[in-house]
């Protein structure tokens, strides 16, 4: 009795301490780490969630990618990161991932397939790929890539495979501003080759571009720096983006008149006398006589000379002079009858002149008609431009959503031109590239290549990749001649291809279909292999990114081992090579690879392995006013100038079937359909800042955060339609005739004429579980109206009719 | 003594949800990530429509207003007060943490808190919401939104140092506390929308009315647990003082029994 009742006191006095302990508010709390008690390790890599290609550092633990930070080391801005940079932890080890190589089973577009090993896929695709070489027709073949971190490598394959028919998405994103920047700029056709220097300008204009959302990370840092620093910032957008909510001013332009704003502006600008008259006579060819006959530059050889020299008036004596001749300041203004060499007199006028006359046609009267704008406040914005320096307007980037977009961009850069503010502290500056080096030498010469490119049309002189091309008049139509089998790699032209219904029947004709990618896309459906790769946080590569004003490098480096039977995208194009017999030209090893790329700037594989990057933060003065001021002169441009006048579009007019002054200099050509009727509206697309095209909408992070597009329309209009909120409608496009069930997002912030949808969603790979079936796709519903200069395909051209779905 | 709290620039925020994800991926397992409700901050009103539907006024002048919403970290916190365990605690430097181990998963701070930053990890059994990421803060670093913010919206640092970058937010621009009528003395700050004219101070929106936590908490935490404890420890001096007597009267016995 006295063992029990000890034995219970003490029990008791156990269980009394614990109560008491408990209830008195003495914590036994466990400090929730995350990261304790494991090895954790700071990896610093470069982001591939999009194109942009921020540093990182991905924190591993125990041999698990926990999460990405922002890499601080970055000198450009060095806090921040966005949600899919992010939720690259989320792709790494998310079960719907392509774990292993597929195989197709059943029809097309069904999603059957087997799951085969590497030997297999890879013996039976370059089995197939060989008859083509063993044919004679390597053309055959067409690869379609996101430019990234395998540019290099699929285009050494296709160069050693004898095909020419190597495309980027150009004419669905930034063809119109390679092309256009190219010809005024004379910038190598390449992505983010201008740097509007948003940090330090005090007024900034933006033509629709959408940094808040379509984010392009440091660009988006130097518009806050403006912000912060009291800049105004003024977006012209038919919505209220997220970038023109962040705006001083939005400015709810009518779709597809943004280059009827830019003349209007011009024509205050150059009505005043408000540009930059020194910088135009010196650094473009501004100067330069257009004959008035046929709207195209006089040359030497027109008087009878021997050179075919642009000519100019001399500012000295006024007669005509050679552009270029030694101590000729030419002038800006003026004309001049000139003596033809068959005895003809023409009227000539420089470039400048023809200018002036076209922007006449822009008062702001008539602006405000095209525009939807008040004339009051396009005369503001245009003094504003002018007297609240340095200002800038931004160069944009999705040009070809409008046929009328590579002239539409000229008349803004141009904008930059009349200002002077090229290469100047807050002006649009020319971005500084380091020259690297490219891969190790190949061990013999490529194939002689006898086809031509099947977008390289007569039509279409000066334009950029045309993928739409590729898909509906090459592999559909066999115009001109018929691709027979596609290698994608990361990318999805289910979705990102317009007029869809062509597209999958050009997806049922390939004899061979190999997408090379992370998930199974709603392409790969259509495919024969589907070939997983590596994600970047598995992979090795050397970067240059191109969304910075400063030369840099980076490195991308393996984080963990990898998850799946994955394998990195330059082994697969590597063993490809191996099996169709030139894998001679991919036998170095990365250290190779890297030690050849860095070596023209003496920088080490292993010290970028330990930054992360290496930026040139160059000083002011070695970055500012060096093209054309103290460098690049010539040019690579017909004048060898900036081109205020583009020779080279006057040259390709005829081609295109327009005037030469139609294209040389800038014009506004209305959009070729517009919304009529009550229920039609233009069809507007564009980002999300949770979700980059259409390869993250089923990432485990993003998915819950949007998961679905809706339709958004005005508010008043949809009330008189009779929708409310929330409501279901029928799309139908008026250019295709496909339809789609869209449910409405009214808002009063959208323009009436004008409803908008997120990209990316409506994707019917069953293999993407979070994203099946979610939303609607906006590829069938958007047409082609093709850009004349660019190729740019017109997407948001496209009118849409909405009724209540059934 | 520190006073750790935050200033949110909502003309600096873009809505892009970056500081959800960082947060989510620093704090949570991934098994909650999919699940939208299963969060410690949210983007305020983004979840019906994206982007957010507080769209105010008309175009040209209309403006959406973006703020995310997560806990106060209250000086006055009515999730402490409704507590019934003493789980939910503030810090000494001002951060209302939750201790996992003594959480219930009674849901009585979930309806107390005006802001609806909590919620319940089922699977856990607990409540979860945000606690500027402690762990991360005893290190020396920011708040994982913090650092992620790519606008720099986000300020953290101690309100009570005056040369701390919050505190010279709080001097330089109009701050307001949300719901601040309602006496919990936030130590989120935010700094208004500019040129906007928008109630800003009653977001969040979508929170249903607070529950007060009946009077019986209060009343077992401020006098039945009091009483309980120290009835268990006059049971147990009860007890030793019966032992020790016990003891005593059975030695005497013995002795009487040997004598």
């Amino acid at each position: 009795m006295k063992m029990l009742r000890r034995e219970f006191i003490k029990s008791a006095a156990a269980a009394g301490a614990v109560v008491v302990a408990s209830t008195v508010g003495v914590p036994t709390r466990r400090v929730l780490a995350s990261s304790t008690g494991g090895s954790v390790t700071l990896v610093p890599s470069t982001c591939e969630m999009c194109s942009v290609a921020c540093p990182i550092l991905v924190e591993v633990v125990d041999g698990r990618a926990k999460r990405i930070i922002p890499n601080p080391d970055n000198p450009v801005g060095r806090t921040g990161i966005c949600a899919r940079g992010q939720a690259g932890v989320g792709l790494l080890y998310d079960s719907q991932r392509l774990q292993r190589p597929l195989k197709r089973v059943g029809p097309r577009g069904e999603g059957k397939f087997v799951q085969v090993d590497w030997e297999q896929a890879l013996d039976e695709i370059a089995g197939k790929l060989r008859t083509y070489l063993d044919e004679g027709h390597p053309e055959y073949l067409a690869v379609y890539r996101k430019p990234g971190a395998l540019d290099a490598t699929l285009q050494r394959f296709v160069n050693a495979f004898g095909t020419p028919n190597f495309f980027t998405h150009a004419s669905t994103c930034p063809g119109t501003l390679s092309v256009v920047a190219r010809w005024t700029f004379g910038t190598q056709p390449a992505l983010g080759t201008m740097y509007p220097d948003f940090a330090n300008a005090r007024y900034i204009v933006i033509f629709t571009r959408n940094y808040a959302e379509g984010l392009a990370l440091t660009r988006l840092k130097h518009l806050v720096e403006a912000k912060k620093r009291g800049a105004k910032i003024v977006v012209l957008d038919p919505r209220l983006s997220n970038t023109a909510n962040f705006a001083t001013e939005w400015v709810p332009i009518r779709p597809g008149t943004d280059g009827a704003f830019a003349l209007g502006l011009m024509q205050v600008i150059l009505g005043r006398g408000l540009y930059d008259s020194g910088f135009l006579s010196t650094y473009t060819n501004a100067p330069i006589l257009i004959r008035s006959d046929n709207g195209l530059p006089l040359t030497d050889a027109d008087l009878g000379g021997s050179s075919s020299s642009f000519m100019v008036l001399d500012g000295a004596s006024g007669s005509t002079m050679p552009l270029g001749k030694q101590g000729v300041v030419p002038k800006l203004e003026g004309e001049s009858e000139v003596i033809l060499k068959d005895g003809k007199q023409l009227l000539c006028k420089t470039a400048f002149e023809y200018l002036k006359e076209r922007a006449a046609d822009y008062p702001s009267s008539k602006v405000e008609q095209i525009c939807d704008v008040p004339a009051p406040v396009i005369e503001r914005i245009a003094t504003e431009l002018t007297t609240v320096r340095p200002s800038v307007v931004d160069d944009g980037w999705k040009w070809t959503n409008w046929s009328n977009g590579a002239t539409t961009l000229r008349s803004i850069l141009l904008l930059n031109v009349l200002l002077g503010n090229i290469d100047k502290k807050g002006g649009l500056c020319y971005s500084k590239r380091f020259s690297l080096g490219a891969l190790p030498k190949p061990p013999r010469p490529f194939p002689d290549m006898k086809a031509i490119k099947v977008d390289r049309v007569k039509e279409r002189p000066v334009a950029a990749d045309m993928p739409h091309r590729l898909f509906h008049d090459s592999i559909l139509q066999g115009n001109p001649y018929p691709v027979r089998a596609l290698l994608t790699h990361a990318v999805n032209p289910l979705l990102n291809i317009p007029d869809a219904a062509k597209t999958i029947e050009a997806l049922n004709k390939l004899e061979l279909y190999v997408a090379v990618d992370i998930q199974a896309s709603s392409s790969a459906m259509y495919a024969d292999y589907v070939l997983p790769e590596h994600t970047y946080l598995e992979s090795r590569a050397i970067m240059a990114p191109y969304m910075t004003p400063y030369p840099t490098v980076s490195v991308v480096q393996p984080a963990v081992e990898p998850v799946y039977d994955t394998r990195p995208g330059s082994w697969i194009i590597s063993e490809l090579a191996k099996r169709l017999g030139f894998g001679d030209f991919f036998s170095y090893t990365f250290e190779e690879e890297a030690s050849s790329i860095l070596a023209p700037i003496g920088v080490s594989l292993d010290g970028l392995k330990k930054s992360g990057l290496y930026v040139d933060v160059q000083p002011a003065e070695r970055f500012y006013e060096q093209v054309p001021y103290k460098k690049a002169p010539p040019l690579p441009l017909p004048s060898g100038r900036i081109e205020l006048y583009s020779v080279q579009f006057a040259m390709a007019a005829s081609k295109i079937g327009m005037g030469p002054l139609d294209v040389a200099l800038p014009n506004f050509i209305p959009p070729k359909a517009a919304p009529v009727k009550e229920d039609e509206f233009y069809l507007l697309t564009g980002r999300s800042p949770i979700h980059t095209d259409s390869s993250t909408e089923n990432n485990p992070l993003l998915n819950p955060l949007l998961s679905e597009n809706s339709l958004m329309v005005n508010a008043d209009r949809a009330k008189g339609l009779g929708f409310a909120n929330g409501d279901y409608v029928e799309v139908e496009s008026l250019t295709t005739g496909a339809t789609a069930r869209a449910r409405l997002c009214v808002r009063d912030t959208i323009r009436e004429d004008a409803a908008f949808t997120y990209y990316g969603f409506g994707q019917t790979s069953s293999y993407l579980g979070r994203a099946y079936k979610k939303g609607f796709a906006v590829s069938p519903l958007l047409g082609v109206h093709e850009d004349p200069l660019s190729g740019g395909a017109g997407l948001n051209e496209t009118v849409v009719r909405i009724r209540r779905a059934v | 003594m520190k006073r750790l709290g935050l200033v949110i620039d909502t003309n600096l925020c873009i809505g892009c949800q970056s500081c959800v994800v960082a947060c989510k991926t620093t704090n949570l397992r991934p098994e909650l990530w999919t699940d939208y409700d299963k969060s410690r901050i949210r983007l305020e009103s983004a979840h019906a429509c994206y982007p957010p539907t507080t769209d105010v006024g008309r175009p040209p002048s209309a403006k959406r207003i973006m703020a995310t919403i997560q806990c106060m970290h209250c000086d006055n916190a009515p999730c402490i007060v409704a507590c019934p365990t003493g789980a939910t605690y503030r810090r000494p430097d001002g951060i209302v943490a939750i201790d996992r181990d003594r959480c219930l998963g009674c849901g009585y701070c979930i309806d107390a808190c005006p802001y609806g930053a909590r919620y319940l990890d089922s699977e856990a059994g607990t409540v979860d919401k945000c606690n500027l990421c402690a762990e991360l803060v005893d290190q020396g670093q920011d708040p994982a939104c913090v650092t992620a913010c790519p606008t720099g919206a986000r300020v953290f640092g101690d309100l009570n140092d005056p040369s701390s970058a919050v505190s010279g937010l709080l001097g330089k621009e109009a701050v307001v506390q949300l719901k601040a009528q309602l006496g919990t003395q936030p130590k989120v700050y935010y700094v208004p929308p500019a040129g906007v004219d928008y109630p800003f101070e009653e977001l969040p929106t979508s929170v249903p009315p607070q529950k007060v936590p009946s009077p019986l908490v209060s009343v077992f935490k401020q006098y039945l647990k009091p009483l309980t404890e120290v009835a268990v420890l006059g049971v147990i001096g009860l007890g030793l003082i019966q032992m020790v007597k016990s003891r005593a009267e059975e030695r005497e016995r013995r002795r009487q029994k040997v004598e």
